[in-house]
């Protein structure tokens, strides 16, 4: 007899991934894939893009290898966010996506901030002007690339792209339309559009649970998913996340998920402000998710060991805690700029304190040390907002290593604890599926799978104290490097 | 057969004793070299056993003349490190094992002098800034800690001082090597009695080997000659000691002039004939031999060894560094260095022990060309603030093993604005040590042959723009990392 389940997709920055779950929230089988991004394309350092038919084909070869006899209850995908593509009538591709990474649109997100604070000055749940929040990025294709801009007919985040694949709907879910720069509870602001920014050519919106459409059987036959299985509008990927760690509803614990980036979260009632940070909505409507957000953080450690030969013994515990701490090298972690809660989009890293017997565990140890260190200033930010963090729940890739779960216990003074499930947003994106087709009843049912945890790190007081410190006299640390400006990128051409 | 004449120069580095035998045009005939090792008796102390250094010289002496068939050379020319602490009694015998101008012991010494302003004291009366391993501070921490053995020692001195007196049984140093701490600025005149008033070793004056000009010298004794093989009666000199010997080697002549010795550090110096003490206190300034003409020496700790640890770290073999180099372009992808990587920090053109390195402007696209050629440019900007501190108004001679990386000289040339002129390849010091010592027994050699011909390496002018504007913010990162540097 056939297993019911539910299917959840997570379209990352590196890859995607499939967990298959059954209804009692365990997860049967899972899958995942890689998949390249453009860094700098044509040589502009702010640009990060990626191919939207790797998407669609990593996703589909995966659902593809799914085991047989499963009868699956629904579908939904969460995904990076918010990264946009342009796509025609048949809802192919146009051009590569913008990643969310990609800040080449900064002068815009500036402009679009300023038109909006002259129709709502002092909005408190304004995002902050940055091209992060994709509606930048329409207005830049709009400028840059006006003959794709022309050719599309209409645009789609990550999620809303695969649903269109599998459904031959286009939708946007509410928690990406949320975090879209100019996007309130009336949808866009009218400026935008009159001041030229294409935002109609975003989709419908719906909240993340709705069941926006079936597979079609041309979708059927790419995947193996039955023709008529049903579609969730879906999510971005911290909401996956926050249901696969039990940040359900205001009062749960904040969780944080490190991948290529370390995305934390915390639920809190809809309309909550919190200056400097994302907020979107959570797929329960009267909650929102505030999130804090490093750009680099996994791929700090994975820049590292490719720049120091490729050896990843490097990133053993054991090697990694028998050292001092707080480590005489230290990084500034922000590789591809900064988010919350300094938005600086040129902000960039740097080691400090090396000498001649410093090695490559010690740069490993400082990107640990220097992200645990982002981590605890966002929290510091968090508390300035009115939300109290007393503990972290980590998840993601990077909750694997247990010396930086540690570090990051002993940076921030919090205990760091690991849940058991672990298989990050898609997994989430699961119960989401459970959610959209009712064999789930909502937040309770859901704060259940996430209870156990395999690992518990205590932050040693001693050190904590001195990270402390050392947070202390950043916070009051001169104006440190000089920003990179660009004069001097002006003489080298 | 014709009996060639050969002329020989030995250098004793800090890891490195050599001999090289060179014809009369200057031609290289024949290198000999054994290592030297280094003791670290105790927490920052580095110590050198003198007779193992003795043995080792005498076995490379009597390698290179075998080499070359010729036990009579014209003369033997002796040239080394500086500084440190040698103490060796009325004949030669050495009294404890020396103290390296590596070692750290002194550095409370050292604290106090600069507190209670000695320091500045012995700036302004002869041009040097002390550290730890200059032999006052570690005279005073003998005469503190181990006065008995400064009581049974005839001789406190350097290197070269020794093996000229095991050789000849001459006692006297070099104008060069006794500019640093005690010396005078005036050649010709004895130690200053204010630097050893200042330090509080008046009464271990005594100590000092009388300077000899215009350099000490004498014969081979039959006890000196030893295992050496050499005929007694070899003229032997004691030269000036390395950097000035590399000065002179590699054919550096006119006062303004620079010469960067590219090794484990980079040792700026220019040569003056007059000298100014009102720039910034860094540094030290060394009486030349001839009249008139001092060095003023900024001896960066920065160098090939912070190379060799960026290489090491990053895994890239010393034989791709030039291809990486060429591959990356000036300006590093906006990846930007200080190269503070010596654990003793930094000691020029400023001192500061607390200066560690950093690397700034890393993004993910940041290779591992971006940041070896960011560290070279980085070290080509410390280069740079230590000419300025110098005085460089001339032109730039460049030896020493990092030479040999023509695309980091490339970098140099543009950071510097001005054409360098590579020294003659092979033992550039042993070369000048021997031109300085055939001039003092009144032979000279033609100096332009045994120098010359040298490589040039143009600046290209699109990166001497661009390195103007890097090296702007090379002192912008360096002002704002000493308030962050901890202390």
């Amino acid at each position: 007899m056939a297993v019911p389940v539910w299917v959840g997709i997570d379209v990352g920055t590196t890859g995607a991934k499939v967990v298959v779950t059954g209804l009692d929230g365990q997860a049967l089988w899972s899958g995942s894939d890689r998949y390249p991004r453009i860094v700098a394309p044509q040589g502009d350092v702010a640009g990060m893009e990626q191919d939207a038919s790797l998407w669609w084909s990593a996703v589909a070869g995966l659902l593809r290898s799914m085991p047989p006899d499963l009868a699956v209850r629904a579908v939904a995908a969460t995904s990076q966010a918010p990264s946009l593509v342009l796509v025609d009538a048949a809802g192919r591709a146009i051009g590569p996506a913008l990643l969310w990474a990609d800040r080449r649109a900064q002068a815009e997100a500036i402009e679009i901030d300023a038109l909006l604070t002259a129709v709502h000055p002092d909005d408190p749940l304004a995002t902050p002007a940055d091209s992060y929040f994709g509606t930048a990025k329409l207005l830049w294709w709009a400028r840059y690339r006006p003959a794709l801009l022309e050719a599309a007919t209409g645009v789609l985040a990550t999620n809303g792209y695969v649903v269109r694949q599998l459904t031959g709907v286009g939708s946007l879910d509410l928690s990406t339309a949320t975090m879209l720069q100019g996007h309130g509870s009336q949808g866009f602001s009218p400026v935008l559009s009159a001041a030229g920014v294409p935002t109609g050519l975003l989709p419908p919106v719906s909240p993340c649970t709705t069941l926006v459409g079936e597979v079609t059987a041309q979708a059927a036959a790419l995947t193996g998913l039955p023709v008529g299985t049903p579609v969730a509008a879906g999510a971005i990927d911290a909401v996956g996340t926050a249901l696969e760690a039990g940040v359900l509803e205001p009062g749960d614990p904040f969780a944080e998920m490190t991948g290529f980036s370390t995305v934390g979260m915390v639920a809190v009632p809809a309309g909550t402000p919190a200056q400097g940070f994302i907020r979107c909505r959570h797929c329960f409507v009267d909650t929102d998710l505030v999130i804090s957000a490093q750009v680099t953080s996994g791929a700090v450690l994975d820049w590292i060991v490719a720049l120091t030969g490729g050896d990843r013994t490097v990133l053993d515990p054991p090697a990694l805690l028998a050292r001092q701490r707080p480590a005489g090298v230290r990084m500034v972690p922000s590789l591809a700029g900064e988010r919350t809660p300094t938005w600086n989009a040129s902000a960039r890293g740097e080691f400090s304190g090396l000498a001649l017997d410093t090695d490559a565990v010690d740069l490993v140890l400082a990107a640990m040390e220097g992200t645990a260190m982002a981590l605890a200033v966002d929290l510091d930010g968090l508390a300035a907002n009115g939300l109290d963090i007393p503990l972290i729940r980590s998840t993601g890739g990077g909750s694997v290593n247990g010396a930086w779960l540690q570090i990051k216990a002993d940076t921030t003074g919090r205990p760091v604890e690991r849940p058991v499930s672990g298989s990050g947003a898609a997994q989430g994106a699961a119960y989401l599926a459970g959610l959209a087709v009712g064999d789930l009843e909502g937040a309770d049912q859901v704060r259940e799978f996430s209870a156990a945890v395999s690992g518990r790190y205590l932050p040693d007081p001693v050190r904590a104290a001195a990270y402390r410190e050392r947070r202390a006299a950043g916070a009051q640390m001169p104006a440190p490097a000089p920003p990179s400006d660009t004069s001097i990128r002006e003489v080298a051409r | 057969m014709t009996h060639q004449r050969v002329w020989i120069g030995v250098d004793v580095g800090t890891s490195m004793a050599k001999a090289a035998a060179f014809d009369v045009s200057g031609e290289l005939l024949a290198v000999a070299s054994r290592p030297v090792p280094l003791s670290h008796p105790g927490q920052a102390r580095v110590e050198q056993d003198p007779e193992v250094i003795v043995g080792s010289v005498q076995a490379v002496l009597a390698e290179v003349c075998a080499a070359v068939g010729n036990h009579r050379p014209e003369l033997v020319a002796l040239t080394g490190q500086g500084d440190g602490c040698w103490l060796f009694d009325a004949s030669g015998v050495p009294v404890r094992t020396a103290i390296s101008w590596m070692d750290g012991r002194a550095a409370s010494i050292l604290a106090e002098w600069e507190e209670n302003g000695t320091s500045d004291a012995m700036f302004a009366e002869n041009g040097n800034i002390m550290f730890p391993g200059a032999p006052a501070p570690i005279l005073a921490w003998l005469d503190r800690n181990e006065p008995e053995v400064l009581d049974r020692a005839a001789t406190a001195g350097y290197i070269k001082d020794l093996l000229l007196q095991r050789f000849t049984g001459v006692r006297a140093t070099d104008a060069t090597d006794a500019s640093l701490p005690f010396g005078s600025l005036t050649a010709g005149e004895d130690y200053s009695a204010e630097v050893l008033r200042l330090t509080g070793l008046t009464h271990r004056a005594g100590l000092l080997a009388p300077i000899q000009l215009p350099l000490p010298s004498g014969t081979l004794t039959v006890g000196g000659a030893g295992a050496t093989t050499l005929v007694p009666g070899t003229p032997i000199l004691a030269a000036p000691y390395d950097i000035p010997a590399c000065v002179i080697g590699s054919g550096m002549l006119e006062p303004g002039d620079g010469l960067l010795i590219a090794g484990t550090t980079l040792a700026c110096s220019v040569l003056t004939d007059e000298v100014d003490l009102s720039g910034p206190k860094a540094g030290m300034t060394i009486t030349m031999p001839q009249p008139d003409r001092w060095l003023r020496v900024m001896a960066a700790m920065v160098g090939t060894a912070s190379l060799d640890w960026a290489l090491k770290i990053l895994d890239v073999p010393f034989s791709s560094l030039n291809a990486l180099l060429e591959d990356t372009a000036p300006g590093s992808n906006g990846v930007e260095v200080l190269p503070f990587l010596a654990p003793s920090g930094e000691r020029a053109p400023f001192v500061d022990p607390a200066a560690r390195a950093q690397f700034t402007g890393l993004s993910l696209t940041s290779t591992r060309g971006d940041m070896i050629r960011a560290l070279c440019e980085g070290l080509a900007y410390s280069a740079r603030s230590c000419f300025e501190a110098a005085g460089l108004t001339g032109d730039v001679y460049i030896c020493g093993g990092g030479s040999r990386s023509i695309a980091w000289m490339q970098i140099f040339a543009s950071v510097l604005g001005r054409p360098v002129f590579l020294a003659k390849e092979g033992e550039v010091g042993a070369r000048g040590a021997i031109l300085a010592a055939a001039e003092a027994i009144g032979a000279p050699l033609d100096a332009e042959i045994w120098t010359g011909p040298h490589r040039v390496v143009e600046p290209d002018a699109t990166a001497v723009k661009l390195y103007a504007a890097g090296y702007d913010r090379f002192g912008r990162h360096l002002s704002a990392a000493k308030a962050l540097w901890m202390r």
